[in-house]
């Protein structure tokens, strides 16, 4: 019974690692169906193949992946919701709309790798200090995009949510900051 | 007469171990946001690998075998507390906040 | 017993691996891999003593100890944003 659960586990870490979005999580899934594959090996009885298979594949080929990853440019986004105080697992799965789907296929056409982390905080306080690229400030129906002048990339993410027509009840009002 | 004893004591202390552990899972799922998740399970994992250790030391006696366990009992508990500060180090230091700052 | 205690570990760990693949956060996704590879240690020890093999506890010895590198590399990278 044991065996044959394993292998089902394989099949779905691998097939989740073909289909995953983020390059990240592509990584975390491949070194998991590794050790779930060394375990594989231990049970056929092949304990100097799970040995080698551990070392290689959990370690080795996970770190490989990671320094072919940085290749990718950065691009980090902040994304600030006015209504949520606190941010747990409803609010995220609420917070993934429509509007970051858009923002995350504009970089993947771009070779970008967006890091998108959700603050729950001021909007002052983050202005002062810009650390992120992009902020987006998300105000009842107004979405506020917050960027530094030389970038270009902020205005051709606007061209492309307007041309794709992002939901047409929000209005989409567009702001640039010089920093 | 002993060695059945110690067979139950080892059969005992497991299934504690394995209680400790479905805590633990149970842990992430009841929890809703990462930090608490985190610190539960953490805590509870440790405590159920040092019980069910415990129990497999009981079950093989005292031989090369619960030498090398104990090694491995040693290794893990260094490295799980280590594990679990780094992952919350990367979230923290990435602006992974849970609360707003200044609204009461 | 013996069946019961590793059906449970199974089973357990089927759980954890659930948490990576539908955990919202990349961090929830790291915290699943360590429970998960610290169950996979267990499994191994506790295979080891049923079947009284002595040399699976080298492989478990391995995991121990080389399954957190790949964890503390994902995490260094996520926190020095794209750079090891």
């Amino acid at each position: 019974m044991m065996i044959e659960v394993i292998f089902i586990l394989m099949v779905a870490f691998a097939f989740a690692s073909i289909q995953a979005k983020n390059l990240k999580t592509a990584v975390i899934y491949l070194g998991l169906y590794s050790m779930i594959s060394s375990f594989a090996y231990l049970l056929l009885s092949a304990p100097d193949v799970a040995i080698a298979e551990a070392v290689i594949g959990c370690t080795l080929a996970s770190i490989i992946y990671l320094v072919a990853l940085q290749k990718y440019k950065v691009f980090n986004i902040c994304y600030i919701n006015r209504e949520f105080n606190v941010s747990n697992d409803r609010v995220v799965a609420a917070k993934k709309s429509n509007l970051i789907h858009l923002v995350e296929e504009y970089c993947s056409t771009k070779d970008l790798d967006p890091y998108i982390t959700y603050l729950a905080g001021d909007l002052e306080e983050h202005l002062k200090s810009f650390k992120h690229d992009l902020i987006i400030y998300h105000e009842g129906k107004k979405i506020y995009f917050y960027g530094r002048k030389r970038n270009y990339h902020i205005t051709n993410i606007c061209k492309y949510i307007t041309r794709r027509k992002y939901i047409d009840k929000e209005k989409l009002d567009f702001k640039m900051m010089i920093h | 007469m002993l060695p059945g004893l110690f067979d139950i004591l080892g059969n005992i202390f497991i299934s504690a171990g394995l209680l400790f552990i479905v805590f633990g899972v149970i842990g992430i799922y009841r929890f809703k946001d990462f930090y608490a998740r985190i610190l539960i399970s953490s805590k509870v994992d440790t405590i159920g690998f040092i019980t069910i250790m415990f129990g497999v030391i009981l079950k093989a006696g005292f031989s090369m075998f619960s030498l090398k366990v104990i090694l491995i009992l040693i290794i893990s508990i260094i490295i799980n507390p280590i594990v679990s500060n780094a992952v919350v180090r990367s979230a923290y230091y990435s602006d992974y906040r849970i609360e707003r700052k200044n609204s009461g | 017993m013996n069946d019961l205690i590793l059906f449970a570990m199974i089973l357990v760990s089927l759980f954890t691996a659930a948490r990576v693949v539908f955990g919202p956060s990349i961090w929830d996704r790291l915290l699943g891999y360590n429970l998960f590879s610290s169950k996979i240690t267990m499994m191994i020890i506790i295979i080891a003593l049923f079947s009284d093999k002595s040399y699976l506890l080298d492989v478990a010895f391995t995991y121990a100890l080389l399954g957190f590198v790949g964890i503390i590399f994902v995490a260094g990278f996520i926190q020095k944003k794209g750079k090891i």
